[in-house]
């Protein structure tokens, strides 16, 4: 008898002690290389702010659209860095690589802001990356009208490390869209 | 056998008394002395009523004369009419020349007094009862004690008076008799009689200042505080420290008066409400005079003042005549008499008699170079008036009696009075200096620019201050290093919160999972080639 339980206790800790192979988790950036800011001095600054971003894209494991209503969150795919900042380092980055005009720039004091309302910002089960929501300029209690997009980049491979170049891509083109209506 | 004769025995008888006697004689003669002995030591029986038995106990308490047992309580028993208590002592038969029909006897226990706390000793030793001797020469067995500790020694040197006190503020036995500041007595007694309403106050004033009291001495309540105002400030007096707290009774002689002649005991004196009174309330020798009023004299009362020039010389001695006298003396006089008395011991500082003559020559004088009388206000508040006696410019007057009382004319009043008054209003309004105060008023206007001008700069300073204050906070600005910190600790914060967010899901989903935890399957990948209907 006193073996027996002796046997079973040996059992129940052999088996919590017993591992799993677990998968590995992969951790993404949305710039590919070091973002060096260059400015042209007595351009006019504008600031970037990401004034709104879904609740559910603030987190750092990667949110897919599974299908229509439906999200995915992948456990071993995360994001290196908050969303919300790579969002706003690369845009500003994009904005100042794309125009010699205007200065963006992370804050300022008394300057123009481009204030950034996003609503959807990830890649579909079938490839799609979507970018959407609203923009607009506002200086010294002038606000401009805002300006919705909706960018759609498909992505080249399967994987989220193609889904994550695609991103990259998305927010180049919302750069993009940002200068025309700056002009 | 031969016959004997008895033998007879022979009885002389002898002389003197048998020494077997003298044992028993021995013995008698010491008992007789010792009975003599204890006669002699019994003591002396007497009784002292008082009016109840606190502290005292019978075969326990003492009877002392200067802190020496004299006696002790035997018994203690209610008096016939069982409204106080005898108390049957004996007294050390040594110690019967004390028993004098003037003594007295009172029981000493602790006690607490306006002047202080007495028989502190007897709280451990017990009440004892204390005899003073008397001066008498006979002797008693009977005695009333007292209900209280006699406060002077009867057999003290000294003298005792009697103040007679109309009001003002009560004293108490045992509160001093001081003289210049220093305790020479006591108060003994208090009295009120009810038909004079006054109070009696019997008091006893020690050898040798009993020297100091004279038929001029004026005795004055010294209780409390006298605050005056003077030229050279206020001044707060009082008689001693005790009289201070207790209250007390002071005396002296005035200085306009000699002391006069030595008093004899129990002489009578009146008590003054204070010092002042002395001054103000004691009998001068007068001169009455008379003032025929037109106007009204309400407010005019018996005791108001007449002045000289602000210098008070009198007083009113009635605020006017009665009727019949009025028209015994004059028929058909409609103006009011009103009776002054002047009193010039107030102005000489001398009381004697050749003063009432002399003042008498000179108001007749006076009144014939113009002295005339003005019935003013002596208090606006309550209307009080008073007379007021000055020359008249002109210089001029008449000297007429009514009846017995020489006249002190009247000065105009009335219309005339209030047109006098009213030119020496614009008088006093003419010499205003008003330019100098127009210029002072410019003066203080500039001033008040000046002032104006610093509250500018002190404003333009608040400013800067304020420029500042803004600047300092700069270092807490979006560009500042602290801000970057601040913000990089929170990103921080928001990080690890986000990777503990899903752990927390899974257990709120699973709580075992911490210890029995399925690793997650693949995920699930976002492919191109999914949109051509591959299954998800």
């Amino acid at each position: 008898m006193k073996k027996s339980v002796i046997l079973l206790l040996i059992t129940i800790l052999f088996g919590c002690v017993t591992t799993e192979s677990v998968p590995e988790t992969h951790y993404y950036l949305l710039e590919d290389k070091p973002l060096v800011m260059q400015w042209e001095e007595g351009n006019q600054s504008v600031s970037v702010e990401i004034v709104a971003i879904p609740a559910y894209l603030q987190q750092k494991n990667i949110v897919m659209l599974e299908q229509s209503h439906k999200l995915y969150i992948a456990n071993y795919h995360q994001w290196a860095v908050d969303l919300d900042t790579m969002l706003k380092n690369v845009l500003v980055f994009d904005l100042n690589q794309q125009t010699d005009a205007t200065n963006f720039v992370d804050t300022c004091r008394d300057c123009e802001k481009l204030k950034l309302y996003l609503d959807s910002f990830y890649p579909t089960f079938d490839g799609n990356i979507v970018l959407t929501g609203y923009f607009k300029f506002s200086k010294a209690n002038v606000t401009s009208t805002g300006h919705t997009f909706e960018i759609q980049v498909r992505q080249a491979t399967k994987g989220y490390l193609s889904s994550v170049q695609a991103m990259r891509k998305a927010i180049s083109e919302l750069a993009k869209e940002i200068l025309k209506q700056k002009r | 056998m031969t016959d004997q004769q008895p033998v007879i025995p022979e009885i002389k008888n002898k002389k003197g008394i048998s020494w077997v006697w003298l044992l028993p004689i021995i013995a008698a003669l010491v008992g007789g002395g010792l009975l003599y002995q204890s006669w002699l030591n019994r003591g002396i029986d007497i009784i002292v009523q008082f009016d109840d038995a606190q502290g005292i106990e019978a075969r326990r308490t003492l009877v002392k004369y200067r802190n020496v047992d004299i006696g002790r309580v035997e018994r203690i028993r209610f008096a016939d009419d069982g409204k106080s208590i005898l108390t049957d002592i004996k007294i050390n038969r040594d110690a019967q020349r004390f028993l004098k029909i003037d003594s007295h006897f009172w029981v000493v226990r602790p006690r607490i007094g306006a002047t202080g706390i007495s028989g502190v000793g007897t709280l451990l030793s017990g009440a004892y009862i204390a005899l003073e001797p008397g001066e008498e020469k006979n002797l008693s067995d009977s005695f009333v004690g007292l209900s209280r500790p006699p406060v002077a020694s009867p057999s003290e040197a000294g003298i005792k008076l009697d103040l007679i006190s109309y009001g003002g503020k009560s004293l108490f036995e045992g509160n001093p008799v001081v003289y210049r500041g220093i305790s020479v007595g006591v108060v003994e007694s208090i009295d009120f009689d009810i038909e004079d309403r006054s109070i009696t106050y019997g008091i006893f004033i020690r050898a040798p200042f009993d020297k100091l009291v004279t038929s001029n001495t004026h005795f004055w309540n010294a209780s409390g505080i006298t605050v005056s105002t003077s030229v050279s400030g206020i001044e707060v007096d009082f008689s001693s420290l005790e009289s201070l707290v207790a209250g007390g009774v002071a005396f002296d002689v005035p200085e306009d008066l000699t002391p006069g002649e030595a008093v004899s005991e129990s002489t009578t004196f009146k008590l003054y409400p204070s010092q002042l009174a002395t001054i103000e309330e004691r009998q001068y020798e007068t001169i009455t005079y008379v003032i025929l009023v037109e106007e009204t004299v309400g407010g005019l009362d018996t005791g108001a003042p007449v002045e000289y020039r602000g210098i008070k010389i009198g007083r009113v001695a009635k605020p006017y005549l009665g009727f019949y006298e009025t028209n015994e003396i004059r028929e058909n006089e409609t103006r009011i008499p009103v009776v002054i008395n002047i009193e010039p011991a107030r102005i000489t500082q001398r009381s004697n008699e050749s003063n009432i003559e002399g003042f008498t020559e000179h108001f007749e004088h006076w009144i014939k170079n113009g002295l005339q009388a003005r019935i003013e206000t002596a208090n606006y508040i309550t209307g009080s008036l008073k007379v007021t006696l000055d020359f008249n410019p002109a210089g001029v007057g008449n000297y007429e009696t009514f009846g017995e009382y020489p006249i002190i004319p009247l000065a105009e009043g009335g219309f005339a009075s209030l047109l006098s008054k009213t030119d020496a209003l614009l008088e006093k309004l003419n010499a205003l200096p008003i330019e100098q105060l127009l210029q002072s008023t410019d003066q203080t206007v500039l001033v008040a620019q000046d002032t104006l001008i610093s509250m500018q700069s002190l404003v333009n300073t608040i400013e800067s201050t304020m420029k500042e204050v803004d600047d300092a906070l700069q270092g807490v600005q979006p560009d500042s290093a602290v801000y970057h910190r601040l913000m990089s600790s929170l990103d921080e914060l928001e990080q690890t919160l986000l990777m503990v967010q899903p752990m927390i899901s899974d257990i709120s989903n699973k709580p075992n999972s911490l210890i029995f935890s399925d690793a997650a399957p693949e995920d699930k990948e976002p492919n191109p080639d999914n949109s051509s209907g591959e299954d998800k």
